[in-house]
Parts: C-alpha cells; structure tokens; sequence
C-alpha cells in the first residue's frame, strides 16, 4: 500500500470513529510516529490506537470496520486528509464534513476548550482503569451530576455521561470559575470510585495533554487543578 | 601518594590512642564505690547524666515519628506533616510548662489534677530535668495524633488542639496515674513510662478527632472496598521506625530507679519488646496471607514497644518477648478492624499507640515479675486503660467540635486534592519532580 493511501485510509477509518477533529488529529499523529514506517496492519493499528486514545469497545469495532473498508478502496475514492490533521498546512478540513461541522463555528473560550479536552481525557482513563468502575462512575454523573454546577453546564454534563462520555461540548460562555468547579467536582467524584491515588494521577496525564493544546497558551491546563 | 597515605595512616593511629588515653581517664570516674557513689562522680550526677541523656533521646523521636509519619502520607501532603511534628512540639512543649506540669505533678487533693506548681522555675538540677523529660513525653502525645488525621487535617486548628492536649487534656489524665494522691494511682495502677499515660492518650485523642473529622476522600469506595492509598516514601517510614526504637531506650529509661539497677532489664525489655513486635507481626500476616507489608512490620516493632512502656522495668524477658509478641499481632489486626469501620487512620497510630498500649497496660496485671495474673492488678489496670479511652476519645472529640465550631478543622475537598503543602504552606515537598500540577499562585 502506498503512503498516500495508507494515511487516506488512516483518515478515513478515524473520521468514522470521532468526529472530534482534535481526538483525530492526535490520532493520526500518533499512527504517523509510531505505525507508518511499518507495514500497514489493520490489527497493529487498531490496538495501538485505541490504547492511545482510551477508546471503548464500541469506537474499537467501528474504527476495524472503517479500516477494512477504507483499505479496500482505492486512492482517488478516499478523501485527501487535510493540511491541518497531516500538518502539511492549515487548509480548512476537508470537504465531506456533517452538516453540525458544517455550521459557522461557534464561538468558543479557551477554558471551555481546555476544560473539554481535559474532561474527555480524564474520563477515557478512567474507563482504561477499569470497564466496570467506569460504568458506575457514568452512571453516577448523569444520575447525581457534578456539585456546585449551573444549569446549562449541568444538562451537558448529563447527556455527556448518558452517550458515553464521547464528545463533550460545554457551553460557550462557560466561566473559569465554573470550568475549575466543574473538573474539581468531577475528580471528587471520580475518587470514590477509582480511589484518590489512581485519580491523581489521571489529574497529571489530563493536564499534560491539554498543555499540548494551543489554547493552553491563553488558558493554563493547571488552574484547573 | 604514598607519602599522603602515611600521614594519613599515622593520623588514624592517634585516634585509638586518643580513646584510650580519655578511658583511662574516665574509668577511675565511673567506678562503683561501696557507698553506692561513683568515684568522683555521685550516683546523683550520674542520674542527673543519664536523663540528659534519655531527653535527648526522647527529643529524637519527634525526629522519627516526623520521617515515619512523612512517608506514609503522599508527596503532595509531607510539609503539612512535617510541619504539624514540628510545630507541635513548640507549642505543646510550651504549653506543658505553663499549665501542664502544674496539673499534672502540683499538689492535687482531690486526686483528679494538680493546682500548684504552674510555670514552674527550678534552680536544682534534677528537678529542671524532670521537667524536661516530662515535657518531651507530653510532646510525643500530642505528636502521635498527628499521623492519625493527616492530609485532611488543617495546620491551624492541628496545632491549636495539639497546645490544648498538652496543656490540659494530657496532665489532667497523668495526673490521676502519676500525682502522688492521683485516684488511679491511690487503686494501684501501674504505668512505668508512659504505656496508657502517653500513648494510649495520644491514640484515644487520635480515634477521637477521626471519628469527628471522617476519612480521606476516596479511601473507601461506594462498594464499601477499600482504596489503597500509599506512602510516597516507604524507606523513610523504616528509618522512621527505627530513630523511634534508637529513643525508646530514652522513653523507657527514663524510669530507671535510683540506684540503676534496673537499668539493663529495661533497656532488654525495650528491645525484646520491638522484636518480639517485628515477629508477631510477620507472624500474623504469614498465618493470614496478607502479604508481608514493610508498614504492618515497622508498625509492629512500634506496637511491641508501646506494649512494653506500662511494663518495662516490672516485668521478665519471656513475658517482655510474649507482650511484645501479641502487641506485633494487635497491630495487624486492629488496623483490619480499623478499615472496616472506615475508620481512616493515616499511619496506624490508633493500633501502635492505643490498642498496644492498652494491651501493654492491662498485661502488667498479668506478668508482674513474681506475682503473675494478681486479679486486683489486672482489675487496677483495666480501670486505667478503660478511663484513658473514655477520658481520651470525648475529650478530643468535644474539643475539636468546639474548635471546628471556631474554624473548619477539615480543608476543603479543593485543598485536599491539590495537597496540603501547596495549599496550607504554598511550598512544594519535591520542587524537583513533577507530582502535582497544582499551583501557588492559582
């Protein structure tokens, strides 16, 4: 399989299992460094990127599906992956995007995005901490929620821990207060059922990752801590 | 090189000639005369000496129940205990001297606390030492509820309740047992250096602000299982158990009698009693299966030590060695127990210095050198060990209410996660490494 085809099919097999282009961007990063010098085994990369990425079982199936089909199409049936996933450039993603990405981009701050990204990570190593815990740990939040959150951001919260724990999306007028009250109350709650020490250390790789982010320059990943 | 060497060598050499030529000087000192005086030195000095000797010791052990304590907690929490033994002991100490000696040895009527000699200023020697000593022991109660309660516990309130237990609650419990016209010492109680009097109290005092102040967050899960929660330094709670074990030669000899003669039995209790503590312990986690854990086994030469305090200088090597056996036993035991009752003890100090001590006093009443299971002992005992647990667990209890009541004793939920050190003290303990990502500033 050629280079091009090979990060064709990469692309297509992540679009299918996120649409958070972040989460594909690391992704596809990832499989760059680690897997596209080696030859290109669907079951190697699989595995690889579901253990970077913390994902369920379900995102696996889809993610081995996607890349079965994908691998059997050719070139030019496969969308170009764009500039900004590759980092050849900072083109605008590429054409074939849903009609929700489609939409004019909503206004966001750089705690909201921080705090999202810093949540979505939380929760996937608390599912690689153990399936079960994770269930009780979702159920929790969507049953009990998180203390000390208004309205808006508690209703996200809910839907969020109801689909999963997949996609997060906080409201965009979202305050720095609420975002650190917000991930407070989640570790709170994460510890009772993965224990304090096991959390702290989920605390340390989620900020780490957000640091990597570019809004990490205008919001610091730590006041959340 | 070689030139180098020979200095070298020939500068070792002086050093035993140095320390022959100072025996030889000394021997004639501490010799025994018939009249029980020692050469130029009176039996008196040397007493005096020997409890120079035994503070300094005593003092050390804040040393080790700081490094014991310090490791056992997490990284982001060790200044915060670190500090609390640090500061208790200035305040404590302090606070003994004001008001403590004075209700703990001043002239008591009634049998239940003493009303004379507060601040007390000696010029005679032996009795400024004495009170020195009695300090030092007042400090290692207080000390010992430091552990019990760490990571949630705010410094403030810790150190206010630490000058009051000094102060008060510690010499008005030493007053019943060690005031001439004490009530539990006029019913023949016997506590020699501190069994019940010191650490049962301090652990009485610990059980008391856990059951007010509740566990760690995330120690026990909704199932009920328990989440482990491990020390950040394992090899410095071992270092810490031993500094404690090097001072207990100091906390028990302290009690020797006027003419040493019974210096050696309780220096070999001392030790029988933390080794006999170690094997207990290994021996109970063998029988069940738990695993060796180094703290159970450093908390069992601890237990075995506090069971032989209330005894020491009373009681024969077997019995030291079978009291200090079951103490090691006690500990792993009672800190099974204390986890199922979702009692969060940081260090297990309520094992080591309550149940072991209890044990360690009630067990006087059963291996009295010569009068062993002598029924109205062990009754005179156990009205000791069963007062220090009521006095101790409501006292703490209704005092730390009260100073709850004045300012929050637990740190909110937001500091206990970022960790008391930056939050209480805005210092890191590991500057170095990267443990935490909570920030001073924010």
């Amino acid at each position: 399989m050629s280079n091009q085809l090979s990060q064709r099919v990469i692309y297509a097999g992540l679009r299918r299992m996120t649409k958070d282009r972040v989460v594909i961007k690391r992704a596809y990063d990832h499989w760059q460094s680690e897997l596209s010098h080696n030859e290109f085994d669907i079951v190697t990369i699989v595995n690889s990127l579901v253990d970077f990425l913390g994902s369920t079982s379900a995102e696996k199936k889809t993610l081995t599906i996607a890349l079965h089909s994908a691998s059997n199409k050719l070139l030019d049936e496969l969308d170009p992956v764009p500039g900004i996933i590759s980092g050849a450039g900072n083109d605008d993603i590429e054409p074939t995007m849903s009609r929700a990405e489609n939409a004019p981009a909503k206004k966001t701050s750089p705690a909201q995005m921080v705090t999202q990204r810093y949540l979505q990570v939380f929760g996937q190593h608390v599912r690689k901490v153990d399936k079960d815990d994770f269930t009780e740990f979702r159920r929790a939040v969507s049953k009990e929620g998180i203390a000390g959150v208004d309205k808006s951001t508690a209703t996200v919260i809910t839907s969020w821990a109801n689909s999963g724990m997949a996609n997060l999306d906080l409201p965009s007028d979202i305050s720095e207060d609420m975002c650190k009250t917000l991930t407070h109350g989640f570790y709170m709650l994460a510890c009772e059922f993965i224990g304090p020490n096991v959390c702290d250390d989920i605390v340390v790789k989620a900020v780490n990752t957000c640091l990597d982010m570019e809004e990490a320059a205008r919001f610091n990943p730590r006041d959340l801590v | 090189m070689t030139h180098n060497n020979n200095n070298k060598n020939k500068t070792l050499l002086h050093i035993p000639v140095f320390l022959s030529v100072l025996g030889l000087l000394l021997i004639p000192n501490i010799s025994f005369a018939a009249d029980g005086n020692v050469g130029l030195v009176s039996n008196e000095t040397m007493r005096n000496l020997w409890i120079g000797i035994c503070i300094i010791l005593v003092l050390f052990m804040q040393a080790g129940f700081l490094m014991l304590e310090g490791g056992m907690v997490r990284s982001k929490n060790t200044i915060n205990v670190v500090l609390k033994n640090f500061s208790d002991i200035g305040l404590g100490t302090l606070g003994f001297w004001i008001f403590g000696y004075g209700i703990m040895f001043g002239a008591s009527a009634s049998g239940w606390f003493g009303t004379s000699s507060f601040l007390p200023a000696y010029t005679e020697n032996s009795a400024t030492l004495n009170l020195l000593y009695q300090m030092m022991f007042a400090a290692t109660a207080a000390t010992i509820l430091s552990g019990a309660v760490a990571e949630r516990f705010s410094f403030l309130p810790y150190i206010s309740g630490a000058f009051i237990i000094t102060s008060i609650v510690y010499p008005i419990y030493g007053s019943w047992a060690w005031n001439d016209n004490g009530w539990l010492a006029s019913l023949g109680f016997y506590d020699a250096a501190g069994g019940t009097v010191v650490h049962s109290i301090g652990g009485w005092c610990a059980l008391g602000a856990l059951a007010l102040i509740g566990p760690r967050s995330g120690r026990y899960s909704r199932k009920g299982t328990l989440h482990s929660i491990p020390g950040h330094n394992l090899p410095f709670v071992a270092i810490g158990g031993f500094i404690l074990w090097f001072g207990w030669f100091g906390f028990n000899g302290g009690s020797v009698n006027e003419d040493f003669s019974n210096l050696g039995q309780i220096l070999i209790n001392t030790h029988f009693g933390a080794i006999s503590g170690i094997i207990g312990a290994i021996t109970w986690l063998a029988i069940t299966r738990q695993g060796f854990f180094m703290t159970h086994i450093v908390n069992g030469a601890l237990g075995g030590l506090v069971s032989l305090t209330a005894g020491v200088d009373v009681v024969g090597p077997l019995s030291a060695i079978v009291m200090g056996f079951i103490g090691g036993i006690i500990v792993v035991t009672s800190t099974n127990l204390l986890n199922r009752l979702r009692i969060d003890d940081v260090v297990g100090a309520i094992p080591v210095h309550a149940f072991c001590g209890a044990w360690g006093t009630i067990a006087v009443g059963f291996f009295y050198q010569g009068d062993f299971f002598n029924l109205e002992r062990i009754v005179a005992q156990t009205v000791g060990v069963v007062a220090a647990f009521v006095w101790g667990v409501t006292i703490s209890y209704g005092l730390f209410w009260v100073l709850n009541k004045i300012a929050q004793i637990r740190v909110s939920t937001k500091f206990e996660q970022r960790g008391l050190d930056i939050s209480e003290h805005k210092e890191i303990g590991y500057s170095d490494f990267m443990t935490t990502h909570a920030r001073a500033d924010s």
